[in-house]
Formats: C-alpha cells, sequence, structure tokens
C-alpha cells in the first residue's frame, strides 16, 4: 500500500518515472525471502490505477483508451493494461535490480 | 543465478526507461504517453470547458470576459478590437492548439520535423511553390500600424499566452502521439493561413492540363471542350436572361493523334512532357497522383477499407500510411490541378440572399454554405466578438485610465458592468460604424482573427469561390538548366534570384537541402531540360484587411467597400442587410492579360509582353445589387454572362448544376422562410439528372427501337431502373446509385480520345483520361447526333454514333451495377447512403479519431453535393434572417474543441448529417447567456510577458 501511495504520489509530484524510485526502495527494503518485484509492480499498478480513477471522476478516461488505444491496434482495454503493465514492469526491474545488487 | 538476475534485471530497466524517455521511430515515448497524470490520460481532465476561470493575458489593455454558451462557442466581450482579438487566439490555442501549428507547419514545409522524412517531398513542394516564403516577405513589408498587422499581432498574444501556460498534462492529445511540444506562435502564421486558403480555392494549373491535351485531341478541340465560357449559363450576376440559357455549339472533331516517340506532343514541341505528364516540383506533382485509379465505380466504405488498412500495419501505423499529401487537410487539394476536379460535381459552394419582398417575414434572409475538405477539428471555429468601447460605468476597483482607452473594472466588477450595458450599443441599419465598436458572429479560421463568414447586428455574408484563374505558367529559357543563374527576358539575361531551404528531421537533423529559384513573375520550376516559372496572385497579395474591416459593416454597401480591399482568393461575396437590401460581387483581383486576355495556356517567358497588364476594374467586376428577380444566387459557377462581358476569367467552368437547382428554388417560392432556406441547403434535387435523364432515357429506347441487339435485354433493364428514379438523392433512394453508372460508362466512352496513348484500349479509361470536360460539354454532346465525338478511336474499322454510344453505356452500366451492387431487387445494396458516405477524417488520419461512414443526403451536383471520397462538403451551413432582431442558425460537422475525448469533438455531426441548423445565440450582454445556456466562464486580466 505504501508503494502504491508513493507511485501515485511520485507520479503526480515528479513523473512517470518516479515508479522506478518505488521499485528501487522496495528492492533495498526487501527481505531476502521477500518478492520485491511483485510487491513493486502491485504498489505500481495500484498506485497507477488509483490516478487513473481519479481523473475518471474528472472526465472521460474510458473514451481515451477508446480513441488512443485503435491508433496502436491496441483495445481500450489493452490500452489500459498497456499503461499499468508498463508502470509495473517498470518498478518491479528496479527493485529485483536493486534487491540482486544488495544480495 | 544471482548474476542473470542482475543482468536480466538491469536489462529490462534500462529498456524500460530507454522506450521511456525516447521515441522509437513513430513511438512516442512510452512513459510520457502512459503517464497517468500527464501522459494522455490527461485528456481527459481537459475534455470540458472551464467552468470558473480566471487567466492572464499578457498584452492585454483590458479584461475580457469570455462565455461559453452550451454550444460551447465562446462569446468575447472586450473594451477593444485588438482586446477581443488576443482573447480569441486564448480561446483558439485553447480549443485548437495542434491544428493551428499542423496547418502552419504544412503550409510552411516543416512537416518533417513532426512526422520525419516521409513528408519530405510535400515540404518541398510547399517550399518550391513560396506559400510561407511569400507570407514572411508580405509580413515584412506590412505597415505595423495597419489593422491587420495590430490584429495578427495582438492574436499571437493570444496564442503565446496560451501556450505560456501549458503544463505537459495540458498538452493536445496529439502533441502526446508525436512526442513533441508547441512551437511559439509568430505572428506572420496569420498570414500563412491566408495564403494556404489561397492555395485551397485558387491553386488551379490547367495549362499544364491543356497542355497535354494538345498531342491528343489538337487546340480547336481542347478549347471547345474546355471552353472560357460555360455552354450552360446561370450565372451570379443576373444578365439578360432568360435562365438558364443553353448556348449549344458544334464542337470540332478530335485532332488526329499526333505523338512523337519520345511522347512529345507534335503542336507543342518546345513544352516536352514526360511520359506521366505533370512534373513540375510544385505540389500538384507529388498530390494529385497520390490518388491511385480507383479499380470500383463505386468505392467501397472507406472506414472498411481502414479496417484492411489497419490489420496490415503494426503500431502507429497510421502514421506510416498518412498519405503525403492528406496531413492537414485542407490544404492538400491534388484536385485544384485537375481539369476533371475543376469540373466535377463533387464539391462546390453555395450562398445566396432573398430580397424581403419574397420572404413570408418581409426580412431580408441569406444563406451560405462552403464546401471544403472536411476535418476533425473543423477548418471553422465559431465565435461571437463583442467589443464595446465605453463602459457606462466603471465599478468599484477600476484602474486609471490608460492611454488606449477608459477607466476600466478589475476582476469581479467588469461582468456586472457588461450587464449594465444592455442594448443601448445597437446602431440602426445604415448607420456608419461607431469606431472601435464590434458585434460580431460566425466562423472565423483558426488561426485568423475575426470573423470570417456570419453576421452582426445590421449585416450578413457569405462567400463562394469564384474560381477565377489567377495563376499563370511561363515557359522560361535558362543559361544552364542544370545550373541555371539567369533567365532569358526580351532578349537579355536576367539574374535569377535564389532561396536556400532546409529541411529538418524530427531531431533536428539535417535531411536535405535545395534552392528555389525565382524570375520576375515568380518560383521556378525544373524539370529535366524544361524550365516554368509561376505568377500567381496568392503569392503578391493578401485580403485580410477586408475581412476585418468588412465586420464593421453596418449596411451592404459598407461591406461591399470594405471588402475591395480583399485581392484572393477571389470570392463570390453574398451579403444582406436589416434594411432589407440584399448584393452580390466577385471580391478580389481578376488579372488582365496581354493578346487574346486568355490565361489556359503556358506562355512565352522570354518577353516581358506575356506579362499581366493590370487587373479588371472594380467596376467591371460582376456584381449585383437588389436585381428585379428578388433574389441572389452563387454556387461556383461563371459569374458574368459572357453576352455581357465575354472576358477571359478561367476555363472549364463547372456546370451550373446547383445553381440551376437553387434559382429554380427560389424562383418557385414567394415567400421563402428561414426553414425553406435551411432545406434548400440539403435538397435532394439535382439540376444535372433533370438535364439528363429524360436525355438518356429517349436516347436508349431510340437504339433499342433501332433494331435487335445482343444486349438489349440489359439496356431495357437499364432504361427501367433509370426511369423509376425519381432523381433525387435521398439517403433511401434505390436509383440514384445507377445513375452514377451510367454517366461513367458513357464519360468513359465518349471521352475515350482524352485518354493518354499508353492507356489507349485499356477498358477503364477514365483512370488514365487527361481530363474531362463538364458535364454541360457532355449535355450539349448529347443534342448532337452526328457529333464527331461519338466514334470510339479504340474500335478500328467501325464508327459508333449517338444511340450505339449511349446503348452501350446503358448495358455496361446496369452489368457493373450487377457487379458491384447485386440485384436491384436487394435494395439495400443499392440505397444510396450506402454507396455514398461522408468521412471526416481527423487532421492525422487516424481512424479512431475520426468519424467515418456517415449517410448523406446529396449526390454529385446537388446543393449538398457528395465527394467520392466523402472527404468534402458542407463545412458550415448559416441562414440569417435579417428582422428587427437579427436571428442566426448554422451548424458545421464537427465540434467546437479539438480535443477527441472532448464532449465538444464531433457533437454537432449527427444534426449536420440530418441537415438541422442550431440556433446561434446571438446576446448582447452576458446577462443573456446566464443560466442553462452558459456552459463556461473564464476571465482574462491584463497580464505579464513570459
Amino acid at each position: 500500500m505504501l508503494a502504491a501511495l508513493l507511485a501515485a504520489g511520485g507520479t503526480v509530484g515528479l513523473g512517470w518515472w518516479f515508479v522506478a524510485l518505488v521499485g528501487a526502495g522496495a528492492g533495498a527494503s526487501s527481505q531476502p525471502s521477500g518478492r520485491p518485484g511483485l510487491e513493486a509492480a502491485a504498489g505500481s499498478a495500484l498506485g497507477w490505477a488509483v490516478l487513473l480513477g481519479w481523473s475518471a471522476f474528472q472526465g472521460p478516461i474510458g473514451l481515451v483508451a477508446r480513441r488512443v488505444g485503435p491508433i496502436f491496434h491496441l483495445s481500450g482495454t489493452a490500452f489500459v493494461a498497456l499503461t499499468l503493465g508498463y508502470g509495473a514492469l517498470l518498478a518491479a526491474s528496479a527493485a529485483v535490480f536493486v534487491a540482486a545488487a544488495r544480495r | 543465478m544471482r548474476a542473470a538476475r542482475l543482468v536480466l534485471a538491469a536489462t529490462s530497466l534500462l529498456a524500460l526507461l530507454f522506450v521511456g524517455f525516447r521515441d522509437l521511430g513513430p513511438l512516442p515515448p512510452l512513459g510520457q504517453l502512459v503517464d497517468p497524470y500527464r501522459g494522455v490520460w490527461a485528456q481527459a481532465r481537459a475534455a470540458d470547458l472551464p467552468r470558473h476561470r480566471t487567466a492572464e493575458l499578457a498584452g492585454l489593455e483590458d479584461t475580457v470576459l469570455v462565455i461559453y454558451d452550451d454550444r460551447a462557442v465562446p462569446h468575447i466581450f472586450a473594451r477593444s478590437e485588438l482586446d477581443a482579438y488576443r482573447a480569441l487566439g486564448y480561446v483558439v490555442a485553447r480549443d485548437r492548439l495542434f491544428q493551428l501549428e499542423i496547418q502552419t507547419r504544412a503550409t510552411a514545409g516543416t512537416l518533417t520535423e513532426w512526422l520525419g522524412p516521409r513528408l519530405l517531398e510535400t515540404d518541398r513542394a510547399q517550399r518550391s511553390l513560396g506559400l510561407a516564403w511569400s507570407a514572411e516577405r508580405e509580413w515584412a513589408a506590412l505597415d505595423s500600424t495597419t489593422l491587420v498587422a495590430r490584429a495578427v499581432r495582438a492574436y499571437a498574444e493570444g496564442v503565446n499566452a496560451w501556450i505560456a501556460g501549458l503544463r505537459r498534462r495540458d498538452l493536445p492529445l496529439e502533441y502526446h502521439l508525436l512526442g513533441k511540444q508547441p512551437m511559439r506562435w509568430k505572428p506572420q502564421y496569420s498570414l500563412y493561413l491566408m495564403k494556404r486558403m489561397g492555395y485551397t480555392l485558387a491553386f488551379n494549373t490547367f495549362e499544364r492540363v491543356r497542355e497535354r491535351l494538345l498531342p491528343l485531341i489538337g487546340d480547336s478541340a481542347t478549347s471547345a471542350l474546355f471552353p472560357i465560357h460555360s455552354p450552360i449559363q446561370e450565372p451570379a450576376e443576373p444578365g439578360p436572361g432568360p435562365y438558364p440559357r443553353f448556348d449549344w455549339r458544334r464542337l470540332p472533331p478530335p485532332a488526329p493523334l499526333r505523338l512523337s516517340q519520345d511522347g512529345r506532343g507534335a503542336e507543342s514541341p518546345r513544352l516536352p512532357r514526360s511520359p506521366d505528364g505533370e512534373t513540375g516540383p510544385w505540389p500538384l506533382a507529388s498530390l494529385a497522383r497520390s490518388e491511385p485509379p480507383r479499380p470500383r465505380m463505386l468505392r467501397a466504405a472507406p472506414h472498411e477499407a481502414q479496417v484492411t488498412r489497419s490489420a496490415q500495419a503494426p503500431w502507429m501505423s497510421w502514421w506510416q500510411r498518412v498519405p503525403a499529401g492528406s496531413v492537414a487537410p485542407g490544404l492538400s487539394y491534388p484536385e485544384a490541378d485537375d481539369a476533371e476536379a475543376a469540373g466535377s460535381p463533387d464539391r462546390g459552394s453555395n450562398n445566396w440572399a432573398v430580397s424581403p419582398r419574397r420572404t413570408a417575414r418581409g426580412a431580408a434572409l441569406l444563406a451560405g454554405d462552403p464546401h471544403l475538405e472536411l476535418t476533425l477539428p473543423s477548418i471553422w471555429y465559431e465565435v461571437h466578438l463583442v467589443v464595446h468601447p465605453r463602459l457606462p460605468q466603471a465599478g468599484a476597483g477600476a484602474r486609471p485610465a490608460t492611454g488606449t482607452g477608459p477607466a476600466v473594472p478589475r476582476t469581479g466588477t467588469a461582468v456586472g458592468a457588461w450587464a449594465s450595458d444592455d442594448r443601448n450599443q445597437v446602431r440602426p441599419a445604415g448607420a456608419a460604424p461607431a469606431g472601435d465598436s464590434l458585434d460580431v458572429y460566425g466562423v472565423a479560421i483558426p488561426g485568423l482573427p475575426g470573423v470570417v463568414i456570419g453576421f452582426n447586428r445590421n449585416v450578413a455574408w457569405s462567400f463562394t469561390n469564384t474560381e477565377n484563374d489567377v495563376l499563370d505558367l511561363y515557359a522560361e529559357v535558362l543559361d544552364n538548366p542544370a545550373q541555371p543563374e539567369r533567365y532569358l527576358l526580351d532578349g537579355t539575361w536576367q539574374p535569377l534570384t535564389r532561396r536556400l531551404e532546409r529541411y529538418l528531421g524530427r531531431h533536428g537533423e539535417v535531411l536535405a537541402a535545395g534552392t528555389i529559384y525565382h524570375t520576375h513573375r515568380g518560383p521556378l520550376a525544373l524539370t529535366g531540360d524544361r524550365a516554368t516559372s509561376l505568377r500567381w496572385l496568392v503569392l503578391e497579395a493578401g485580403g485580410a484587411e477586408g475581412l476585418l474591416q468588412a465586420q464593421h459593416a453596418a449596411n451592404v454597401d459598407q461591406w461591399l467597400e470594405a471588402m475591395q480591399a480583399f485581392k484572393t482568393p477571389a470570392q463570390n461575396g453574398v451579403v444582406a442587410d436589416r434594411a432589407g437590401n440584399i448584393a452580390i460581387r466577385s471580391l478580389g483581383a481578376f488579372p488582365l492579360r496581354p493578346g487574346d486576355g486568355r490565361g489556359d495556356r503556358i506562355r512565352d517567358g522570354t518577353a516581358s509582353a506575356s506579362d499581366w497588364i493590370g487587373f479588371w476594374p472594380a467596376a467591371r467586376q460582376p456584381y449585383a445589387r437588389n436585381p428585379a428577380q428578388g433574389f441572389l444566387v452563387s454556387a461556383n459557377q461563371e459569374p458574368k454572362d459572357p453576352r455581357v462581358d465575354p472576358g477571359y476569367l478561367r476555363a472549364n467552368w463547372p456546370a451550373p448544376w446547383r445553381a440551376m437547382r437553387i434559382n429554380q428554388l427560389l424562383r418557385a417560392d414567394s415567400a421563402v422562410t428561414v426553414d425553406a432556406m435551411r432545406r434548400y441547403q440539403t435538397d435532394p434535387g439535382s439540376a444535372r439528372a433533370d438535364a439528363l435523364v429524360p436525355v438518356l432515357l429517349r436516347l436508349g429506347r431510340q437504339a433499342l427501337e433501332r433494331g435487335d441487339r445482343a444486349d438489349s435485354l440489359a439496356i431495357r433493364r437499364a432504361l427501367d431502373l433509370l426511369g423509376q428514379w425519381d432523381r433525387r438523392y435521398t439517403k433511401e433512394n434505390t436509383r440514384a446509385a445507377f445513375f452514377e453508372f451510367v454517366m461513367r460508362e458513357l464519360q468513359d466512352r465518349l471521352w475515350d480520345e482524352l485518354s493518354a496513348p499508353a492507356a489507349a484500349g485499356r477498358t477503364v479509361a477514365r483512370a488514365a483520361r487527361v481530363a474531362t470536360p463538364s458535364e454541360a460539354v457532355l449535355l450539349e454532346v448529347l443534342q448532337d447526333s452526328t457529333s464527331p465525338w461519338w466514334d470510339d478511336r479504340r474500335t478500328e474499322g467501325l464508327r459508333e454514333d449517338r444511340l450505339e454510344v449511349v446503348a452501350r453505356s446503358l448495358a455496361a452500366a446496369f452489368a457493373r451495377a450487377l457487379e458491384e451492387l447485386g440485384d436491384p431487387a436487394d435494395t439495400s445494396a443499392w440505397r444510396w447512403s450506402r454507396v455514398r458516405q461522408v468521412n471526416i477524417y481527423h487532421l492525422l488520419r487516424a481512424p479512431s479519431l475520426s468519424v467515418l461512414g456517415l449517410p448523406i443526403r446529396g449526390g454529385p451536383s446537388t446543393i449538398n453535393p457528395s465527394s467520392g471520397d466523402g472527404t468534402s462538403g458542407a463545412s458550415w451551413r448559416m441562414v440569417v434572417e435579417l428582422g428587427p432582431e437579427v436571428r442566426g442558425f448554422g451548424i458545421y460537422p464537427g465540434g467546437q474543441s479539438g480535443n477527441p475525448v472532448s464532449p465538444w469533438y464531433a457533437d454537432r455531426i449527427p444534426r449536420w448529417v440530418e441537415g438541422q441548423l442550431d440556433t446561434l445565440r446571438f446576446p448582447r450582454s452576458p446577462r443573456e447567456l446566464d443560466g442553462a445556456r452558459q456552459r463556461g466562464r473564464l476571465l482574462l486580466l491584463p497580464g505579464r510577458s513570459r
């Protein structure tokens, strides 16, 4: 949950790349038995989903997906998945990298 | 294991960061794109209008109030005209920033900086033509105290104020897709767009088409088939009449085919042609060839074709598929060069005005519907500008008067002050403009200050394109065609002027460089050993001053006087006022040429005697005021009866079918209403069909009576289908499509002589036809049973006659219709709405941002003509009643916002398709826009420069 909060807040405050820092933080603070990649990915995806949800209160997010997705030959749903997946992968990669480097 | 995980994670992380920050080919930086706060998702938060917002605008003299009504139209209340233009620039940038930039880039030839090297040839063509170059020259020479200079500067301040306040999350969607930032708006970009209008409406190089025709049919036949006066007369300026008048001629026979082995026309030995004909570097070369021949008579629904193409291409394939000439449509008018299109029944604009004595409510009525390429967002932006220089009361918070205006209330008081301004600013009809005041409603072109088509409290106006020839080509002789420095003029060598053009890529890299040469006439096209210079009025003159001044007119005469400053592209301006006057004038400059005065041939560039010798005096230009008939109509027809003035305006006039139909409707209606005007704008009736169908039926029956034929059954079925048609292009009509099959087959057979030699003998002759004469000429030939044009050159030893050609055309049309549409009894496939559809593409042609496959009421040459590919049509429909209170009604196919997820992006399209008009709110004060009529409010305050 903390990762999600950080991902959302950092993205608003600094930019999309902040999820990589969130992931790195998760990797750095992870226990040897932990799964930092998964935690970071879930936190990042959740944080970004919260941002999308917040935007949905202010405007037609679904329409954005339906208009923009096909430009990339994706359905609207797939474009949402791409968004959340990209943030998740970025955070997970950073988390795994830092965790592996630390051990 | 740990090392592998480390490497894998590092690689993954680096790759994700790389694609997050950097674009990969056409793919924008992914991280920036999908950023849920600043990326494309932010479009959703910017979809609606500002409810209550205050912003600073550098350069503003006083507070400006902008109220968005329930149609998202901004009503701008300002205290000076320049402030109104500042605010207009601001709100247009808010709604249409991407459109502003892409149309400017398209004009300037800098699309490669956005879209990469595949647009290089398009950019080259634009720069060769010199639109931006001429706009820069005009700007440099412009007196800075003129209204135009001050207005475009003010407008730029407004645009730049919006840009300066932009955060990444405010960027329009297209900037996210392209991974680009908006450029700063320069005042001269408004002049670029005036030039762009000129290109759209006045770029006609019929000389080149004519040149390609000469070897095929000879000079006299070319002149007869593409005459300088229409064989059917229904002029905009009513002449001696009665109209329509049919001036039938007997056409001379085609000259024998005369081509040498290298493809040069024997009749034009010093003007060599390439095998493809058109070869100049001007836009026509790259654009006119972009359209592949149509294998089918009637096109498949474009949205289906889009799906097919989309499936073939990965990722941002729409970008790769953007036709070179189709970015920022409206600029890309390949047809402008094509004589076939010039006579095409597929497009055209209309305007007309009716005197009070022929209207039901005793007030003058005016209608206008300019037809242009339809895009999303639309070429038009609807706006209401209200300028009152004197406030009756300045409330608390007023600051001292500046040198430019009276005491001004600050924030919070402006609204009340405006509200108290009430109705006392209205001038009676006939009064002179009161200084700086303005109260004008209509459509503006994004990028240009002021209303182009619209109305004020006293006058309404609209335009159609005059279509006159303001472009001539000259064959030049150069000292060294490979590296020219001089050109021959009157026996002496004159230096060529040059300009160096550099073309940059997406990352600022230099893609190419080139030199454009100019003679004293204009830019030079170099093709092999041939040099052709171009003199084009659009590169020399503008017209913005006239448009700006005309907004102030209090009556017809003032409007006409103001528009005298308008030079190009020439327009038929129809105007009406509250005093009941109506008038029409072909506005603009009309070149006078030496010799026979014609401009449809390439002239000898080595003699200065070939140059223009002046312009028509204003008194000679087509004009009428309060005619006895009680109405005035223009629809791109030849504006002046040649019996009144046989002077050359252009060659190959389109048949005046739309003008005939509008005149027919108005002659039959002595009590015209607003609603009737609205209905006429989408009237499905066809003067073209009314003229041609009876002739075809008669000739077809005669052919059958002449004796048994192998194709008799097909001809009978064809005649049945044609006879069943009510000659209306309604959406549900199931026989209109067949008439189009017949026309296509008939033209293919009749005009076989006009096909390029390489295509001789081909079945689908149209694909290779150099040009197609106007249908007025077709009707003319149909009157003549012994015309030599009925013989088909491709059938050696046979001599076809009129009945034979008509019979074959009917039979072939029936076969083609069965092939493409199936059994005529299955009416669903034959419905006009299935055959012709409107396709309104987004400026980048992305299908998901476009609205495609709309049914349309109207066909070729109806008042609401539909184009073959469905991309052009009525870009704005307006009806104005000039009674005690001016009432305006209008619509355009799109919406005010350029944001594809805004509710105002395409909201008007369903009503436009149905032929409905919206009531245009024309408040005298902000108070009239209170409550449900108000959707947003923006207060602009004088601010600091950034």
